[in-house]
Parts: C-alpha cells; structure tokens; sequence
C-alpha cells in the first residue's frame, strides 16, 4: 500500500500544478487506481529493483541474427555478391551384384567461385560412418537391457560390426600423378598443388571400392534388399561416391563429420554418370538416360514412347510377369546405363532384374515432367495403384506453392524399409502382406513417405538448405509442404481415402504435436540445434516446425500473405544455398508481419503454448459507488461527495440491491439525463447500448506468446468468435485482461475451440471450468454399459 | 479409427533415416481420497506397447489386434502388475485393469488402484519399457484436490515417493 499510495501522490501533485477542478482530482485519482476495477491490496514494500536488458519476446532478433551483408541481404534475397561454388562430376560405376561392391572412379572439376583464395579442398567420403571402427560407433551410451531375443543377442554381442566404409585406391591430379590427402573419419583433404584463385578450376580424380550395406538388416538410407524367395536383391544406391563439400561465406568449408544424423551439405554441378550392372537387370538414376536405345528393348522404347503421352494413367515399361520371369536368371553379362544430369547436388540410382517399372506423363507449366516408379513385385498391388500417382500429384502440388519442377522426372522406387530422398530419385517403404493385403496404415504410410520424399526435390535438392546444421529447414519446410499436398490429394482423389474425409497425415496440424511439447523439458531440444545433439529428430525437425508453419499460414498470417511470402522464399534461393535467416527475413520483408516473436519461440526455445482463463468477472452499471471504491474512499477519507456524479460499476457478487438485471439506462439517471440532454429520442433509440459488462482474465502459463482466438457462447446459444493478436502479450507476459461487452449473457468461454494452436493443456481453456469426466471416468462407464 | 494406428508407425520411419523415436510414457494417477481409489491413465505408444508384450510373452500381436480380448488383457494386466505399482504401508496395493483404448495417437490403459485408510504417503513404482529401451523415460504425473506434482522415472530411477 506504501508504494502505491506514494505513487499516487505524485500524480496528484502534478495534477495539482494543472489547476483543474477539485472534483476532477478526485475522478482522475480514482481512474488512476481502478482502471480495472481492482483495488491494490499490496501492502509490503519491495525491495530495490533491479534493471534488466530487453528481455520482451516481442524484441527483433538482431542478436540471433548475423549482419545482413552483401552476400545475403536484410531483406532475405541473395546479395549482389552471393556465390556458390560448382562441383562436377565424371564418374563409371561398377555394381558386383555376387560380391554385394561398388566400384567407382570418378574425376571431380571444381570451380572456385568465391572471390577467396582455397589452399586446400574438402571432399565428404560419408560412408565412412560404416568403418567398424567409425567412431560414429562408439558416441551413444548405451547399457544391458534385462531381455533379449536371441537375434538381437547374437547381432548385439557376437558378430562382427558390418565394414562398409570407403577404401581409396587412389587420388590424382589432371597428369594422373598422386595427389596429396589426408583423411579425417568422414572428412578427406586435397592439399592442392597450388592455391586455387577466385573463378579457376581444379581438376582430379578419386578411385574408390565399398561394401554395399544390406540396408533392411543396418537400417541405411542406401544398400541392398535381399529376397531369398528367389535369391535376387534390389540395390538403392546413394552416397556411393566421394563428394564435395560445401565451401560459402557462412561455415567456410562445412566440414562438420558425417556421423548418422546430419544429412547432406552439397554443392550443385552437372554430372556425366555411366553404371555397369548385370545386363538383365533395369536401372534408373538421377539425370536423363543418355543411351536409352541401347539398353532399352524395342518394346519397353515404344512403351515409353506411349508413356510421355499418357497424362492420366500409368505405362508399363516392365510388367510384373517380366520381372517375375528376370528374376529366374542370373545374367553374366554387363550393361552400361549412361546418365547426365544438369544442376543437380548428388546422384544416386536403383538398379535390379526385379524391378516392375511404371511411367506417365505429367504436366508441369507448359513442360512435361515423367513420373516413374520402380518396385520389386512384392510391392504389388499397392505400388501399381497408387506410387506413380502419388508422384505426379505431389509434383503439381509442391509446383503450386514454390516453383514450377525443374527436372525432367521424378521416380519414386520401393525398397523395404526406407525412406530417402536424392535429386529426382528417392527410395520409399510400404510393403503389402506376402498375400497382397495390406492395411489403411501401410496404404497411408506408403502414400505419406512418397510425398514427402518426392518433395524434397524441392527442399533440399533444389532450395539447397546446408542439411548438415539444419534439419529443420529442409525436414521441417519439407513436412509442411508434405502436408498441404496431403490434404490435396485427399480433396483429388476421395475414392483414395474413403470413407475418410481427409487425408490422415501425421503431421501438420498443430495438436498432434502438443505431446511432443509437453514431454520433460530435460529431454527437448530448440529447433536450432544441430541434428547431432536433438534427442528426438522426428517430432524436432519434422514435426514441430511443419507445425510452426501451418500456424503461421492458418492462425497468424493467413493464407494469402503466407503463400505469397514462402513462395518468395522458394523462388529466392532455388538453385541455391538458403540459411535460416533467409527463411525468417524472407517471410517477413514478402509479408509485413513482423514474426520475430514467433521465429524466438518456437525456433530458438522449447518453450510451450498454454493460455488459459483465470478469472471472469460480470458487472452491472449502478447509480452508487461500488463497495470496493467506497471501502478505497473510506480509507482515503474521502468524502464520497467529492466523487461529483459518475456512472459506476460494480461486481455482480457485490449486488445487495437487485440492480444487476437492469440495463445500464435502467440503473443510471444520470446516463439517462445525459443522452436526453444531448440526443434526441429517435438517436437514442438507435444506440447501442450493452447489456452486459464482463471482465476477462486471461493468463499464459506456457512461455509461447500466441494469439488469443476467443469463442464467447451466449444464452441463446449462439457463438461469437474474437482473435486478439499476439500483440496482445506485448507489455504483460504473464496475463492480460480483456472487458466484453454484449447484449446477450455470456455462458460460456472456451479458448482456441479449434485447436489451432497447439494449446498443450486444454483444462484450464473452458469457462465455466469443464465439469466434463476424465477418460477414465468416461472409459469406465462404458465398460460397466 | 484405423487410420490413428498407422500415424505411429510412420512416425518411426518418416524420416529421411535413422531418426531415434522418443521413447516416452505418461502415467497421471489421480486419488481420490473419498472413493479410497487411485486412478490410473498410462498412455504409451502403441507399437512400444505391442512389441513389448511381444517380446515378454513371445507373442506375434500387431497394430491391428484388439486389446480388450481377454486373453490379451490378461498379458496386460501380467505386464503390468510386474511393471506398475503402488505401495501404501508397506503395503503393494491391489489393482484393477480396466482395459485400453486408442486416443489420438497413443494407447490409454486404465488401471484402479484401491487404496484405504488414508495413508500418509506413497510410493509409485513404473518399470514400463525400461527391459526394452534403454533410454526409456516414464513421466508421472500425481494428482489430488489439493497438490499436483510430475516426476520423471527412467532406468536409474524406478519409483518415486509422495507425501500426501
């Protein structure tokens, strides 16, 4: 009470110095105290307070943030000085399909863009984390569990770790003299010869041999599947090659190790790729096939001739009765399949004598983009119904909300287990039951995973995010999308979804992730955070930012200004190298909504959404001062004379004089004197004057500031819905109250009614406070019947 | 409600690879001093929760098998009368299981706890998971009329105690 009333004080005297009427002091005075008709009962004096810096959550992040420079400009584009270095690749392959090998030489020209000065080269050989001796092995903790099924015991404890890594067999120069290396884990060196000048070239050749992992037994993203009903394999081949990394003004060279989590950082180039397999078996690859006449039949060409035609449905190029009758030999014979991509930031291919292989055409702009799925026959029915479909139906989607597809195809291709994106190529899991059946959930899960990889032809391989440090930005952006084209799919093709009326994604809309939010914050990690050091990738880098993303487009932005400004985004940096801050920058310079909140929340902390209702309160208008401002008079000794006449409020629980059903005209004379004096009856009657008066206080125990979405339901049952931004947070983080006006009772107050804002505890957002059962009252009632 | 079943397990492959799942559990006892019951909700994932039992009672369950048949609930009800518990004076406290249900994303397991005499404070035990995943995490949450209060069990620590 000291300080308030000290405070107080001084306004008065500085009230007194204006000369204005005595009454006035006193209207004012009381004005000063019960802006919100609470009186303050704080009767300790505090301590000295400290000062603090500007910890507000609505403060723009110049320090999260680099100076814009002219390599990436404040407003999130490309500089006048952004670069990017090239890589270009010429490489022959060979598949030992007995021996389960690749072997590989290949001559890398790298183009030093960077107006720096290069004394040496990074070249990324990742399948070194295969090594049995990779360190990568050895960083998790791990411990005895007290069971084990005996597979697990003998691949846990006896057998020997799989050696999958590179084995260098040489590195030369352009006069095939050796080059001098070093090899660091994932990590190799080219000490060059002489430093690499800004806009010179260097040239150089690796020649290398590995052990192809079987990827369904070592869960990797690129190996073989074994089929021992008829002895073949089916090999989805990535990261097979010695590549570059990438060199830029942001992490030098971005030679962060490959250790499992953090997937790929490349540079662009044009590649020129030649792949020796078993003659019998079909291939595709990234890139278009250079020598299609040679290695294709004269009835599989006229077939894919019919293919590029077809818009609607799928072309055989292999049916399953060819591939089922390949499979039975083994050829000894070698083919060479010839490749040239344009563009892209890494190759990879699927190659086997059981592939059934489909095709169609499909619109993208004015060009035609070939969807194409490869899938062994144990795929079947599924792969046929609904893979190549799924393709073309992505490609549009994502073409409608970034960039028109640049490539000339995009192949997804059936491997057990996987799910795994490269450039116009990717491997995706859903496998039927050995009799055909299959459930919704595989038929769904199948659907999903290809849309998703089939997307990151977008983000990364084209919008070329450094996925090494950021997981999110290609994961996160990629599941976004993902789940647009999800629900677009599900608008196209209801018969593929009945008797659902939406598609059943996993991830996107904001209360799927409020678990995730909720779990202990001891084992949650930012959004910012390296892949490496997150505890739980899924719901970090996938989840939670496709998340993030579908808020902004549906509860904060909206769809126009968001589309337009990710569109922006897209545009900005295809072909090229985005960082995060370009997505940030670039959402708010396309849109004019500053977001620095949001990126701050839900980016850089593990803070949670939780607004609530802490107290409402009603009040009716009265002709006398409220209990509460008479108690404050009293105490003040001041003579309620003083006060001269004002209309006043007072708390429905206060009412002693039945006033509380009366309307603001029924209660006050003076109201009613005043409008008289100064309207006539006919403006009078066509004002409107509320009803009921209602003080709201909302509280936020969660640290995520978010907008307040408000469903106010009245007596007569109807509903009023009111939004008060974000903002609304700004001066008072803890809480902030909110007067309602209306004409009819309220009865109920429920916040975010449709859960479009990953509110993580729905008990205290309902108002009267929900007397609903618990699930386990519920749940016991309807077992008892 | 088929299609909640598969959000699970994709959520285990979803990715470009290899991501780790979270293996978490919360568990949200409720007493209820008047009716001398603790109440019981565990939500776990499922296919953490089928491959378990799975693997405890050399089983073959899958997403699609239904939890409520007797002869599963009675493995249930094994798995957790090994794995959850409650000791009031020395006392393990006899339990009920209820059943389970799907819910959003997770399987709920309903359990009841009887519970007399008031006793000043308890110990809650919940080992679930824990012999599978070696980073396993058990959240409890513990509720009454008048206090609120969340732990976090995992391998090294097993139980917890509450004053009441």
């Amino acid at each position: 009470m000291l300080q308030s009333i000290s405070k107080l004080f001084v306004k008065f005297e500085t009230l007194k110095k204006l000369n204005m009427y005595k009454n006035n002091f006193i209207y004012v005075l009381i004005l000063l105290i019960s802006s919100t008709l609470s009186f303050s009962q704080d009767n300790v004096e505090k301590e000295k307070q400290q000062g603090h810096v500007n910890v507000n959550k609505f403060r723009q992040l110049y320090e999260e943030f680099s100076s814009p420079n002219m390599f990436r400009t404040a407003s999130g584009a490309p500089g006048p000085a952004y670069y990017q270095q090239q890589a270009d690749y010429v490489m022959e392959i060979e598949l030992d399909e007995k021996n389960k090998m690749i072997y590989g030489n290949e001559t890398i020209t790298y183009t030093n863009n960077s107006p720096d000065i290069l004394d040496y080269l990074w070249v990324q050989l990742d399948q070194n984390v295969r090594k049995k001796d990779s360190p990568s092995l050895k960083i998790d903790g791990n411990g005895l569990r007290s069971l084990y099924r005996p597979s697990e015991f003998k691949s846990e404890f006896v057998d020997d770790p799989f050696d999958g890594g590179f084995n260098i067999d040489h590195v030369l120069d352009q006069n095939k003299k050796p080059l001098s290396h070093f090899i660091n884990q994932t990590m190799m060196r080219i000490n060059l010869p002489y430093p690499l000048k800004s806009g010179e070239k260097f040239s150089f050749s690796i020649r290398w041999w590995f052990n192809i992992p079987d990827h369904v037994k070592e869960n990797s993203r690129s190996g073989y599947e074994y089929f021992p009903g008829d002895g073949n394999s089916a090999f989805t081949i990535a990261q097979f090659f010695p590549r570059m990394a990438v060199y830029n003004e942001v992490e030098g060279w971005q030679n962060y190790q490959f250790w499992g989590d953090g997937e790929f950082a490349l540079p662009f180039g044009n590649y020129d790729v030649k792949i020796t397999v078993p003659s019998d078996h079909v291939l595709d690859a990234t890139g278009i096939l250079q020598n299609r006449k040679e290695v294709f039949s004269k009835e599989m060409l006229k077939r894919y001739n019919k293919a590029k035609k077809s818009y609607d449905e799928p072309i055989m190029i292999v049916t399953q009765s060819e591939a089922e009758e390949a499979e039975k030999n083994f050829s000894n014979q070698t083919k060479t399949w010839h490749f040239k991509a344009q563009n892209v930031r890494d190759f990879a291919f699927a190659s086997s004598r059981k592939y059934i292989w489909d095709m169609m055409s499909v619109k993208i702009g004015n060009r035609d983009v070939m969807a194409v799925s490869m899938y062994p026959k144990e795929g079947n029915p599924l792969w046929e119904d609904y893979s190549t479909l799924t393709v073309a139906e992505t490609l549009k989607t994502y073409s409608d909300y970034t960039f028109d597809y640049p490539y000339s195809k995009a192949i997804s291709v059936h491997a057990k287990q996987q799910g795994m994106e490269y450039p116009m190529i990717c491997f995706n899991f859903g496998r039927p039951n050995i009799d055909g059946s299959y459930t919704d959930e595989v038929k769904f899960g199948m659907i999903g995973v290809i849309v998703h990889e089939i997307g990151h032809n977008f983000f990364p391989m084209i919008v070329n995010s450094d996925e090494r440090q950021w997981a999110w930005m290609d994961e996160g952006i990629n599941t976004f999308v993902q789940y647009v084209a999800e629900q677009k799919l599900g608008e196209d093709y209801p018969d593929i979804i009945y008797p659902l009326e939406k598609f059943p994604s996993d991830r996107g809309p904001a209360e799927l992730i409020t678990r995730y939010m909720s779990i202990d914050q001891r084992i949650l990690a930012p959004i910012m955070s390296n892949p490496e050091n997150i505890f739980n990738l899924g719901p970090n880098a996938y989840g939670k930012p496709a998340v993030a993303l579908n808020i902004l487009r549906e509860t904060i932005m909206g769809r126009e200004l968001f589309d337009h400004a990710f569109k922006t985004f897209s545009k900005r940096w295809m072909f090229k190298h985005p960082t995060p801050e370009d997505f940030f920058r670039t959402m708010e310079d396309a849109s004019a909504v500053d977001l620095d909140w949001f990126w701050r929340g839900w980016f850089y902390t593990t803070d949670y959404v939780d607004i609530g209702i802490k107290d409402v309160r009603q009040f009716y208008v009265s002709p006398e001062p409220g209990v509460k401002l008479k108690e404050y008079l009293d105490e003040m000794g001041i003579p309620m004379n003083r006060l001269g006449s004002n209309i006043y409020f007072e708390d429905f629980l206060n009412d002693s004089s039945n006033l509380k059903d009366g309307s603001p005209l029924d209660n006050s004379k003076l109201l009613n004197n005043y409008l008289k004096e100064n309207y006539s009856d006919e403006e009078i009657a066509k004002l409107d004057i509320p009803k009921y008066f209602y003080q709201v206080v909302f509280d936020k125990p969660g640290g995520l500031v978010m907008p307040i979405i408000a469903e106010y339901e009245y007596e007569d049952g109807s509903k009023e819905r009111i939004k008060y931004p974000a903002q609304v947070w700004r001066k008072n983080d803890d809480q902030v109250n909110k007067v309602v006006l209306s004409d009819k009772k309220i009865i109920g107050i429920v916040l975010d009614p449709d859960l479009e804002t990953a509110d993580i505890d729905k008990s205290n957002n309902t108002w009267p406070k929900n007397q609903e059962k618990s699930d386990f009252e519920k749940f016991k009632d309807k077992i008892k019947g | 409600m088929k299609s909640k079943v598969f959000l699970i397990l994709i959520g285990l492959f979803l990715c470009s690879f290899e991501t780790h799942k979270y293996y978490v559990s919360t568990s949200l006892f409720e007493y209820k001093e008047k009716m001398n019951t603790i109440q019981v909700t565990v939500r776990v994932f499922e296919d953490d929760f089928i491959n378990a039992l799975n693997t405890r009672y050399q089983k073959d369950l899958d997403l699609d098998s239904d939890l409520n048949e007797p002869e599963n609930k009675q493995l249930i009800s094994d798995y957790l009368l090994v794995n959850l518990g409650v000791v009031a004076e020395n006392q393990k406290l006899k339990f009920n299981f209820l059943g389970s249900e799907e819910k959003n994303d997770t399987t709920a397991l309903y359990i009841e706890f009887d519970i007399f005499n008031s006793p000043k404070s308890i110990k809650i035990s919940n080992s679930l998971f824990i012999e599978l995943f070696d980073d396993q995490q058990n959240v409890i949450h513990f509720k009454t009329d008048i206090q609120r209060k969340s732990f976090l069990l995992n391998k090294d620590s097993q139980s917890v105690t509450i004053d009441l």
